[in-house]
């Protein structure tokens, strides 16, 4: 059965920037993926090879005292033909934001 | 399970428990299966106590580890605890899917139940309550990528389904007490309101609060409009409500720069505030929700007057959260619970069941679940087969008795849409004996209890059903296995120890058997004021590009509207209702749609199956109650212009719409059939002018 899981974003210590924790998750195809927003920055996620290819509207930042906001739109993929490939993802206001997705 | 094979058979099978009078032959002598596996779990009950059940019901998360899976998920589950005893409380171990506690009350209790829903919700994402607000659907979304990230469906879900007929708001919650024959208003078995998530609620919040509606309850004096309740809570609703209407996420039309805050068509508390000031009862509260009601008793006074048309059925039934939209994933994620309502009268159900048995008469709930965290119209759909069967949170686990010991088991099937169609295998001839007293919670009367055929016909619950079977071990020590058709083994039994003695086998006499009480007789035919008719169906349009196209589960040919009422009834009137399936087997994926209407029982007089009948199957008085039952498949065939034409199945019913005035709905029991529209709202009138003072 497919499963859910939620990967993080997450304020990285000394930067201006955040990180996706984890950085590299491993997922079964028809595995519902989604993104909960720690930071109190907005972020939308991209395909890195494809920037047009949009997998995740914005999410607004997080408020104090409210709940971390989670991404509106979850993505899960199809059977991989070559198992194992990362594909990589970044988000579209922070390029430095790069994170992998490896569907088994 | 394969749903459209599992379903016609079951179908079939649920047709002639009906009549009772099934040729099924008996199980067939096998070798058992070696016993192994867990022991069955039993379920921490919280009883009632001086007439009264008390019970926080707190809708909570965490990572729990779902029966045949190695690593753990984050679930939704029901967490529950006596305040006036804290020995009762369950879960023990949070770490392991199953049911939320059993509750147990006797017919007159005042229930009295805190609600609380602390799910948080940024462990759940993909859904309204987490997700942002504004989407253009208001429906849980999900793209489909192609391996290499690319984007293979743009709109994988909803695809077309539309709000408020798609999954959504899956972290909201509500209890329904299903089976009870309670007020659907305000605060009785009311699935009408919606209680968002709020973990800064505790119970020390709305103790006192909560108090004050509960003793006005224990005296019949239950809020009827939102003034009635304390002013404390409703100050705390409404500033409660409005923080989230100004911080909640949007990023919709009109958007705030940071993101948040609903615009004022999207906000709740100005809802409320509308159906406040129109006298109705508000829609969404946060954090918490209190449920009281009395199981009414039935009585007749020195005239044969009795106090009620129909009192409560002592029996065993069951509570789920019932939130439209969001029905199936709250269950699949285990919401559900057993709700065993007894009768301990002489003459009582279990009264007389106990005296018969000389007060041993060992009693085993078992609460039949499914345990997924996505729906597969969410995501990829990997497969067929939903997720496995697990009683008490175990996956096929045993239950031990003696030798000769009888047994009484309570059956829930609390799945979303697992059917379930079992037999006892034998081994050389000596197995395991049962009969079964009850159905949906009401038991069967003498004649059909003592019909030649109880206790051949295969056991069978259809998603939501009850079955009460009095279980007899065989005198032979070993291991007997419960073998659903297509599941395969679904639980085991171990026969060990010294042997019961004496040996005590069934109730074969009318006095040990207990007394149906009067409420339960048939309904006359010439007692009926109206007959209806009522088509379960299906339609797909075509896909449009880049999306695709989901089956669309409509009752007389609409999906459910909040505020429409479908069917209006008079109260203290009796009905005469067909019930009909145009799906068929020749339409994809579709199955049996199990019947559910809500607050009153009805009893089944024909069924018409086409694919296994050629005239309709009419039954023998006295007839079965149920809360739910299996529409049979239609059948397709070809017409004389060889144009296809559906020959639907259906089952006749009827029912007393008595004792409750108030709205409340009927659907299918597929649950996510349910929250994809196959539901309607219905209302119970009083033709009585009603006067109040203003």
């Amino acid at each position: 059965m497919p499963k859910s899981c939620i990967i993080s974003i997450n304020d990285k210590p000394g930067q201006n920037f955040a990180e996706f924790s984890p950085q590299s998750q491993t997922v079964a195809p028809g595995d519902l993926i989604n993104w909960r927003n720690n930071t109190s920055k907005a972020h939308r996620l991209v395909l890195k090879a494809k920037p047009e290819v949009t997998w995740v509207d914005e999410i607004p930042g997080k408020l104090p005292d409210q709940p971390a906001p989670t991404s509106q739109q979850g993505v899960s993929f199809s059977k991989a033909t070559t198992p194992g490939l990362p594909v990589q993802y970044m988000c579209a206001f922070h390029p430095e934001e790069i994170g992998e997705i490896i569907a088994q | 399970m394969q749903e459209n094979n599992t379903v016609k058979m079951a179908i079939a099978a649920v047709v002639a428990a009906v009549a009772l009078t099934s040729l099924l032959p008996p199980a067939q002598a096998q070798t058992a299966p070696t016993c192994a596996g867990p022991a069955l779990p039993t379920v921490g009950q919280i009883t009632s106590n001086g007439n009264k059940l008390q019970a926080v019901i707190k809708v909570v998360n965490g990572e729990r580890t779902v029966p045949g899976s190695a690593s753990p998920q984050m679930l939704r589950y029901f967490e529950g605890y006596n305040p006036a005893d804290p020995s009762q409380k369950w879960p023990v171990t949070p770490s392991a899917a199953g049911p939320g506690p059993t509750l147990r009350a006797e017919i007159g209790d005042i229930v009295q139940i805190t609600l609380l829903n602390q799910v948080k919700v940024e462990d759940f994402a993909g859904t309204l309550d987490a997700g942002i607000e504004g989407r253009t659907t208001g429906c849980d979304e999900s793209r489909k990528l192609n391996a290499d990230g690319t984007v293979a469906v743009q709109n994988f879900y909803p695809a077309d389904d539309k709000y408020p007929n798609c999954f959504h708001a899956s972290s909201s919650a509500n209890l329904h007490f299903h089976g009870t024959h309670v007020t659907p208003s305000t605060t009785g078995d009311n699935v009408l309101i919606t209680v968002r998530p709020n973990p800064k609620v505790t119970e020390e919040d709305v103790r006192e609060s909560f108090q004050e509606v509960f003793k006005r309850c224990a005296l019949g004096e239950e809020p009827k409009k939102w003034e009635d309740l304390p002013q404390a809570w409703r100050d705390d609703q409404r500033k409660l409500l409005k923080e989230y209407d100004e911080t909640a996420p949007y990023i919709g039309p009109g958007r705030n720069p940071n993101g948040h805050g609903l615009p004022s068509d999207l906000q709740l508390w100005p809802k409320n505030e509308t159906a406040i000031a129109h006298g109705l009862w508000p829609q969404y509260y946060t954090g918490s929700y209190p449920s009281c009601f009395q199981i009414p008793r039935y009585t007749e006074d020195n005239s044969g007057e009795s106090n009620v048309r129909m009192g409560q059925s002592p029996g065993t039934h069951w509570y789920h959260s019932h939130k439209h939209g969001s029905t199936s994933l709250n269950l699949f994620n285990g919401l559900a619970g057993a709700f065993i309502i007894t009768d301990n009268s002489p003459t009582g159900y279990d009264g007389k069941l106990q005296s018969f048995y000389g007060g041993k008469l060992e009693e085993k709930v078992l609460v039949i679940q499914q345990f997924t965290t996505v729906l597969n119209l969410m995501s990829a759909n990997t497969g067929a087969t939903g997720p496995p069967l697990a009683i008490n949170g175990e996956r096929v686990p045993a239950i031990t008795m003696q030798p000769g010991q009888v047994q009484l088991w309570r059956m829930v099937n609390a799945t979303v849409q697992g059917f379930v169609n079992a037999k006892f295998v034998t081994t050389g001839g000596a197995g395991i004996a049962f009969k079964q007293t009850a159905q949906d919670g009401v038991q069967l009367a003498w004649k059909s209890y003592s019909d030649p055929q109880n206790g051949k016909q295969a056991i069978e619950l259809s998603p939501a059903n009850r079955v009460d079977l009095l279980v007899q071990a065989p005198a032979e020590p070993g291991c007997y296995v419960l073998q659903d058709a297509v599941l395969g083994p679904i639980l085991n039994v171990t026969v060990t120890d010294d042997p019961v003695s004496p040996a005590k086998g069934f109730p074969v006499a009318e006095g040990d058997y207990p007394t149906q009480p009067e409420f339960l007789a048939d309904i006359d035919p010439s007692t009926v004021r109206l007959r209806r008719e009522v088509t379960f169906g299906s339609q797909r349009a075509a896909a449009p590009p880049n999306g695709r196209s989901l089956r669309q589960f409509t009752i007389d040919g609409k999906q459910f509207e909040d505020q429409v009422i479908n069917q209006v009834m008079l109260l203290d009137s009796a009905e005469e209702w067909t019930l009909y399936s145009t799906d068929n087997a020749n339409t994809a994926n579709i199955v049996g749609h199990p019947f559910h209407i809500h607050i009153n029982p009805f009893q089944i007089f024909e069924v018409f199956d086409p694919n296994t009948m050629t005239e309709p199957l009419k039954l023998s008085p006295p007839f079965v109650w149920w809360d739910t039952f299996a529409i049979p498949q239609g059948k397709e065939v070809i017409g004389e212009n060889g144009e296809k034409v559906v020959i639907p199945g259906y089952f006749k019913m009827r029912s007393r719409f008595v004792d409750f005035t108030g709205q409340y709905v009927q659907h299918c029991h597929i649950l996510a059939h349910e929250d994809r529209g196959m539901m309607q709202l219905l209302e119970v009138v009083n033709n009585k002018t009603v006067l109040t003072h203003h």
